[in-house]
C-alpha cells in the first residue's frame, strides 16, 4: 500500500532556508551571485534551457523535484515553454545553441532574468550577448544552493 | 575484415558488440588488428551504424510533414532534436540529431598532460562519469604495463553506485511519463539518496575527481546500512511498480526490437539484453549478464533495470566488505603508446583508445553508448503513434552528452 | 406579385446571358431585389437574399455557359414555387435537375448527380400517380385515402434532393465539380425545395406515426454521418458538401418532431416549426456566404474582406454567438429536449436523437475550424471589388444574429398557418430585458436573448480594449516560440488524422507505408452495387440471350406485322 510505505517513510523534505543539520552543510557546495532581482514577490516560473551541458547540471536541477528539496514549497515552478516563464536557466556552454537559446530569450515576456547555472554558463552568457543576472558556481552546484539564488532573486533573504 | 585481438576471449561472436570493433577501428585507423576471413562479416558502408553515423539515413518520399521536437524543449531535458516524419499519429521516421552537444571535447584533450585531461574525460558527460574516468585509466595505465587488483575493485565500485543511479533515474522518467505520481517521488528520493551516498565515499556526487591513472579517492565511512536500505526500499517498490496495471501496459509492446534486428542494428548494452543478445563489456572480465529477456519491448528493458539496481547494489556492498575505504595511491609514468579499453557504462559498453607521446596526449576517440543506441531508438519507435514516444525514448536510457563529445 | 412574372424575367436573364454573362448576373441580382421586396411567402426571402449576393459575385465569372445555367436554375426553381398543379411542379423539378447536370464538368460527379436526381423525380411522380389515382389535387393531397403511401413516396424523393443518409454521394463530388455560383445554388436552394416540399405535405396534414419516426431516424444518422465525414474531408467544397448534409439532417429530424408532436401538444408543434424555418434561413446564408468565400480563396489569394467573410461564415456555421447559428442550434436542441413533456413512448427516441444532434454540433467545430485555419490563411493582398458583396452578406448575417426576432416575425404567417399559432409567442421580455428580444422556448423551459447576450460581449471587448490600450506602456512583437529552430506546422491532414485512426471502421481506413486511404462507406457500397448489377446483366446477355442480333430483330417484326394482321382482320 502506497498510504502507508509513505507514513512509514515520515517527512524527509529539508527546513532549508530556515535551518538545515550537520550532514546537510556539507553538502552546499557552490557559490551565488546575485546581481539583479524581480520587481515582484510572490511565485516565480523557470524555464530550463540546456546549452549543451554535460549533464550533471542538467540531473541537479531535475533533483530539485524531490521529496527533500521540495521546490513547490517555496513557490517555485517550471514551465514547459518560455512563453509563461520569469526566469529563464541556462546551463552549458556549446556554440551550436547559441541561436535557439536566443530565441527562447526573444520569446519571454518581461520583466525576465537570466540565471546561469554551473561553471560553463557564464562563458555561454557572453557569448550569447545575454547578461546573466545570477550565477551559481560549481560544477555542479548543490541543489541547495540553485534554491539559494532562486529565492535571492525574488528579494527573499537566506540566512545560511 | 578486421577484427581486434582481444576478441578471441570473448565467448562468441554475437558476445561482443561489433560495432564496438568494427567502425571504430575504421574511424580511428587503429591498426594492431588481425584480418578474419572476409565471409564472416558484411561489407562495412552496408552497416546501418556506419551510414548513422555518416548521415546517410533512408529518407522516404512521401505526403507527411516533417516535425522537429527542437533542441530547446522541457520533454527532453537536454540539448538534442528529432525531426519526426509522420502523417498525424503514426511515427513514420525518426532521426535524431546529435550536432547541438559538439563541444569539441576530444580536440580539447589533445596536447594536456595525461594526469590533467582525466579531468576533462570526466566531464565529457557528467553522469557517465566514472564509465568515462576508469576507461581513461584503464587505457594510461595499460600502456605503463601496470595493473592493481585494489584499484579494479575501487573503480568497479564506483561504476557499479553510477549505474544504480541512473537506471533509477531511467525509471524515475518512465514511471513519469505514465504519471505515476507516487513512484516519482520514491524514485526521485531513492536516486537523492544515492547521490549523497556517492558524496559521502568519494566526495562528489556525480564521482567527479575520483580517479587518475593510478590513484583512487575513497573516504573511509560507514554507508553499508545506507546501501542495505535503499536496497530494500528499491525491493518493495519493484513489487508495486509489477502489479501497476496502468505503468505496465505502457511499456508493454513499445517499441520493440526483435532479436535479429537487434544484430542488425548493432543494439548494445541494456536494449541488447531486452533483445535476447548476451552483450555487455562485462563478460570481458569473466562476468556472466545476469538478466537476458526475449521480448525486446520496453517492458523487458525496465526489467532487465530491475535486476541490474539489485545486482550494482550487492556488488557495492560486497566490495565496500571486502576493501578498506581509503585512498590508493600509486605512480604510474606512461611516455608513449596507444591502448583500446572497455567499460560497461549503465546504457551500454563504452569504448575508449588512446595515443600517448612523450607524456601527453596524441589521440582520444570515445565511442559512447548512445550514439550507437539512438540508431536502434530510431528503428524501433516506427510504426508506434505518439503517446508512446516518451515510453520508447527514455526505456533505452540515452544522454545526448554521451552520443556527441 | 405574381411569381409567374419574376419567371419570365429570370428566362430574360438566362437569354440576356447568352450575349454577355455580367449584364445577366447583375439583371438576375436586379430582379432578385424586386423579389425580397415583393416576396408572397418566407421561402422566397430566403432565395432572393442568397440570390442578389451570389449574382453580384460571380460577375467575375466570364462563362458564358455558367451563366445560362445559372439563370436557368433560378427560373426552374421560382416555377416550383409559383406552381398550382402538379405537372408544373414535376416539370420544375425536372428542369432544375438538368440544368444542373450540364453545369458540372466531371462526367463521374455529372451522372452520379443525374441518378439521384432522377430518383428523387422518380418517387415524387410514383406519389403524385398514387395522388392522381385516388382522386385528389395537388392542393388537397390530404384527403385521400392513401395519404400515408403518398407522403412516404414524396418525402422520400424530397429526401434525395436534401441530402439524406442513403442518397446523399452526389453531393461531394457535385459541389467539388461544379463552378462556386451553381454550388451555392445546389447547396442553399435546391435542398430548400426539398424543405419546402416536405414543409407543404406537412401544412396539409401530418402523416401518421411511423413515418415520422423514419424520417426521425434518417435524420439522426445524417447528421452524424456528415459531421464525421466533414472532419476529414481534404477538400474545401466537399467538406462544406458534408457541412450541409449534416444540416440538412437536423433539419429532417425538427420536421419529424413537428409531425410527431402536431398531434399531442399545439405549443411544441409551433416551436418546431419556428425551428425549422429559422435553421433553414440561418443555413442557407452562412452556406452560401461560406461557399463563395471558398470560391474567391479558391480563386486568387486571400485577402482580409474575402478572410472576414470566411471568419464570420465558419463561426456561424460552428453554432458561435452572436451569430445566428447558435441561436438555430439553441432552438433545435429544445426543441428535442423538450419533446420529453409529450405523451407518447416516442418521445425516449427523440431525445436520444437530440442527443446525437449535439454530438454532430460537436463535431462540427473540428470542420469548421479546419476551414478556418487551412483555407482562410490571409496574405497582405489588396482586396478585390468582387468581394464587396461578401462583406454586406456577412453584415446580413451578423445582424440576424444580434436581432433574430426580425426573422421571427418575418416566419410568424406561415407558422400560423400551419401549426395556429404566431411565432411571436414566443418572444417575450425578462426582468431587465425589453419585451420582443427574449426567445422563450416552448412551454417556458428555457430562455435566451442574443440580443443581450452580443451587446454584452461587445461592451467587455470595449472594455478590455480600453484597458489594455491604456495601461501597456510597449508592445514587442516576436517569432512564434518552436523549440528553437524552424518547424514544419501539422498540415491539414495531420489535424484530422486522429479521428480517421480511431473511427477506423466507419471509414474503412488503409494504412500503407505513408498513405492513408480513407473512403465514404455509402459510395463504395453503390460502386460494389452497380458492379454486380452490370456483372448479372452480363450473364444474363451471355447465357439467355445468346444469340444474333439479326435474328433478334427479324422475330420482332414478324411479331409486329402479325398482331398488326390480326388487328386488322380482328
Amino acid at each position: 500500500m502506497w498510504v502507508l510505505r509513505g507514513l512509514k517513510k515520515g517527512v524527509i523534505t529539508t527546513k532549508f532556508p530556515e535551518k538545515i543539520d550537520e550532514e546537510e552543510r556539507e553538502l552546499l557546495v557552490g557559490e551565488v551571485v546575485v546581481k539583479k532581482t524581480l520587481p515582484f514577490k510572490k511565485s516565480i516560473h523557470i524555464f530550463f534551457a540546456d546549452a549543451g551541458s554535460c549533464n550533471s547540471c542538467n540531473r541537479e536541477v531535475e533533483m530539485l523535484n524531490n521529496p527533500y528539496y521540495d521546490f513547490h514549497r517555496l513557490g517555485i515552478f517550471f514551465t514547459p515553454t518560455p512563453r509563461h516563464a520569469d526566469v529563464l536557466l541556462i546551463a552549458g556552454c556549446c556554440k551550436e545553441m547559441v541561436e535557439p537559446i536566443k530565441r527562447a530569450y526573444e520569446a519571454m515576456p518581461s520583466p525576465k532574468l537570466v540565471v546561469a547555472v554551473g561553471d560553463c554558463s557564464e562563458e555561454f552568457c557572453s557569448l550569447c550577448e545575454l547578461k546573466a543576472d545570477a550565477i551559481v558556481r560549481g560544477c555542479p552546484p548543490s541543489p541547495y544552493k540553485i534554491l539559494e539564488a532562486l529565492l535571492k532573486i525574488v528579494g527573499k533573504e537566506v540566512l545560511i | 575484415m578486421i577484427a581486434f585481438t582481444e576478441f578471441d576471449e570473448a565467448k562468441s561472436v554475437e558476445g561482443y558488440s561489433l560495432s564496438a570493433v568494427f567502425d571504430f577501428a575504421v574511424l580511428t585507423n587503429y591498426t594492431k588488428v588481425k584480418i578474419l576471413p572476409p565471409e564472416k562479416f558484411e561489407l562495412i558502408e552496408n552497416r546501418p551504424l556506419y551510414a548513422f553515423l555518416t548521415g546517410n539515413l533512408e529518407r522516404m518520399n512521401c505526403k507527411a510533414f516533417r516535425l522537429h521536437y527542437g533542441p530547446v524543449s522541457s520533454g527532453i531535458w537536454e540539448a538534442g532534436a528529432f525531426e519526426v516524419l509522420s502523417y498525424g499519429e503514426r511515427i513514420l521516421e525518426v532521426v535524431p540529431l546529435l550536432r547541438y552537444k559538439n563541444r569539441g571535447m576530444e580536440k580539447r584533450v589533445e596536447g594536456m598532460d595525461v594526469e590533467k585531461a582525466t579531468c576533462l574525460v570526466e566531464k565529457f558527460c557528467g553522469t557517465f562519469s566514472s564509465s568515462y574516468s576508469t576507461a581513461y585509466c584503464i587505457a594510461v595505465e595499460k600502456i605503463a604495463g601496470f595493473e592493481s587488483e585494489k584499484l579494479d575493485l575501487a573503480r568497479t565500485l564506483a561504476v557499479e553506485l553510477e549505474r544504480a543511479y541512473n537506471h533509477i533515474h531511467t525509471i524515475y522518467r518512465l514511471a513519469l511519463a505514465a504519471s505515476q505520481k507516487v513512484a516519482v517521488s520514491h524514485l526521485s528520493a531513492l536516486e537523492e539518496e544515492l547521490l549523497r551516498i556517492n558524496y559521502k565515499i568519494f566526495g562528489h556526487r556525480y564521482i567527479f575527481g575520483f580517479s587518475r591513472p593510478g590513484y583512487v579517492k575513497l573516504k573511509s565511512v560507514d554507508v553499508k546500512s545506507r546501501i542495505k536500505n535503499v536496497l530494500k526500499e528499491f525491493d518493495e517498490l519493484v513489487e508495486e511498480l509489477s502489479v501497476s496495471k496502468i505503468f505496465i501496459d505502457r511499456l508493454h509492446g513499445t517499441a520493440k526490437i526483435s532479436r535479429s534486428e537487434a544484430v542488425k542494428l548493432d543494439t548494445i548494452g541494456v536494449a541488447a539484453r531486452a533483445s535476447g543478445l548476451k552483450r555487455d563489456a562485462r563478460m570481458l572480465r569473466r562476468f556472466e549478464p545476469i538478466k537476458i529477456v526475449e521480448d525486446g519491448d520496453s517492458l523487458a528493458r525496465t526489467v532487465v533495470r530491475f535486476e541490474e539496481v539489485k545486482n550494482s547494489l550487492r556488488t557495492a556492498l560486497e566490495i565496500i566488505d571486502s576493501l578498506s575505504l581509503k585512498e590508493i595511491s600509486n605512480e604510474v609514468k606512461v611516455k608513449s603508446g596507444e591502448a583500446i579499453s572497455f567499460v560497461e557504462s549503465p546504457p551500454g559498453d563504452l569504448v575508449l583508445y588512446l595515443k600517448i607521446k612523450d607524456g601527453r596526449v596524441e589521440k582520444l576517440r570515445v565511442r559512447g553508448a548512445s550514439e550507437v543506441n539512438f540508431l536502434s531508438f530510431a528503428k524501433s519507435v516506427v510504426g508506434n503513434i505518439f503517446t508512446d514516444y516518451p515510453f520508447a525514448l527514455e526505456s533505452f536510457g540515452l544522454s545526448f552528452a554521451d552520443a556527441s563529445r | 406579385m405574381n411569381l409567374l412574372y419574376f419567371a419570365l424575367a429570370y428566362a430574360l436573364c438566362a437569354i440576356v446571358a447568352i450575349v454577355s454573362p455580367r449584364v445577366s448576373y447583375i439583371l438576375s441580382s436586379a430582379v432578385s431585389l424586386a423579389l425580397l421586396f415583393n416576396s408572397p411567402n418566407f421561402f422566397t426571402v430566403i432565395l432572393s437574399l442568397v440570390w442578389i449576393f451570389t449574382g453580384l459575385w460571380s460577375v467575375n465569372n466570364r462563362s458564358k455557359k455558367d451563366a445560362l445555367l445559372y439563370s436557368a436554375i433560378i427560373f426552374s426553381i421560382v416555377i416550383i414555387l409559383a406552381s398550382k398543379s402538379v405537372f408544373t411542379f414535376l416539370a420544375g423539378w425536372e428542369l432544375m435537375t438538368i440544368f444542373a447536370f450540364f453545369s458540372i464538368k466531371n462526367w463521374k460527379s455529372t451522372y452520379k448527380f443525374l441518378a439521384f436526381g432522377e430518383i428523387s423525380t422518380i418517387f415524387l411522380l410514383l406519389g403524385f400517380s398514387v395522388a392522381l389515382a385516388t382522386g385528389v389535387s395537388f392542393s388537397n393531397l390530404y384527403r385521400s385515402f392513401a395519404y400515408p403511401i403518398i407522403f412516404l413516396l414524396c418525402s422520400i424523393g424530397f429526401m434525395a434532393k436534401m441530402e439524406i443518409f442513403p442518397f446523399h454521394i452526389w453531393a461531394p463530388s457535385a459541389y467539388r465539380d461544379a463552378p462556386t455560383n451553381i454550388s451555392v445554388l445546389m447547396s442553399s436552394c435546391m435542398t430548400l425545395m426539398g424543405v419546402y416540399g416536405i414543409v407543404y405535405l406537412l401544412s396539409q396534414s401530418p402523416p401518421p406515426e411511423w413515418i415520422a419516426v423514419i424520417m426521425l431516424l434518417l435524420g439522426a444518422v445524417t447528421s452524424v454521418y456528415g459531421a464525421l465525414q466533414a472532419a476529414t474531408s481534404e477538400n474545401a467544397k466537399e467538406l462544406l458538401a458534408y457541412s450541409t448534409i449534416e444540416n440538412d439532417g437536423i433539419i429532417l429530424v425538427l420536421l419529424a418532431t413537428f409531425a410527431i408532436a402536431s398531434k399531442y401538444s399545439k405549443i411544441l408543434s409551433a416551436f418546431a416549426i419556428t425551428a425549422v424555418l429559422f435553421y433553414a434561413f440561418f443555413h442557407s446564408l452562412s452556406k452560401a456566404l461560406m461557399l463563395l468565400s471558398a470560391g474567391s480563396a479558391e480563386k486568387e489569394k486571400v485577402s482580409t474582406l474575402t478572410a472576414l467573410a470566411g471568419y464570420v461564415a465558419s463561426l456561424s456555421l460552428a453554432a458561435i454567438p452572436p451569430l445566428p447559428g447558435f441561436t438555430a442550434e439553441w432552438m433545435a436542441l429544445e426543441t428535442l429536449f423538450q419533446s420529453f413533456d409529450l405523451h407518447t413512448p416516442i418521445k425516449l427516441l427523440i431525445v436520444l436523437v437530440g442527443a446525437l444532434v449535439a454530438l454532430s454540433a460537436g463535431i462540427c467545430a473540428v470542420s469548421m475550424s479546419k476551414m478556418a485555419i487551412y483555407v482562410f490563411k490571409r496574405k497582405s493582398v489588396k482586396s478585390s471589388m468582387y468581394s464587396l458583396p461578401l462583406l454586406i452578406l456577412s453584415a446580413v448575417i451578423v445582424s440576424i444574429g444580434i436581432y433574430p426576432p426580425a426573422v421571427i416575425k418575418l416566419s410568424s404567417p406561415l407558422v400560423l398557418e400551419i401549426s395556429g399559432l404566431k411565432a411571436t409567442s414566443f418572444l417575450g421580455g425578462l426582468l431587465a430585458i425589453p419585451k420582443g428580444l427574449l426567445i422563450i422556448s416552448g412551454k417556458g423551459f428555457g430562455c435566451i436573448s442574443p440580443t443581450v447576450l452580443a451587446a454584452f460581449l461587445l461592451s467587455i471587448s470595449i472594455a478590455i480594449g480600453a484597458i489594455s490600450k491604456l495601461t501597456f506602456s510597449s508592445v514587442r512583437m516576436c517569432e512564434p516560440w518552436t523549440g528553437g529552430e524552424k518547424s514544419e506546422n501539422y498540415d491539414s491532414s495531420g489535424y484530422s488524422m486522429i479521428l480517421r485512426l480511431t473511427l477506423r471502421l466507419f471509414y474503412g481506413t488503409e494504412e500503407d507505408k505513408c498513405l492513408v486511404k480513407w473512403y465514404d462507406l455509402t459510395d463504395r457500397f453503390y460502386a460494389s452495387a452497380c458492379r454486380s448489377f452490370s456483372d448479372l446483366c452480363d450473364e444474363f446477355r451471355v447465357k439467355l440471350m445468346n444469340g444474333n442480333i439479326g435474328y433478334y430483330v427479324l422475330y420482332i417484326l414478324v411479331a409486329m406485322v402479325a398482331v398488326l394482321i390480326y388487328s386488322i382482320l380482328a
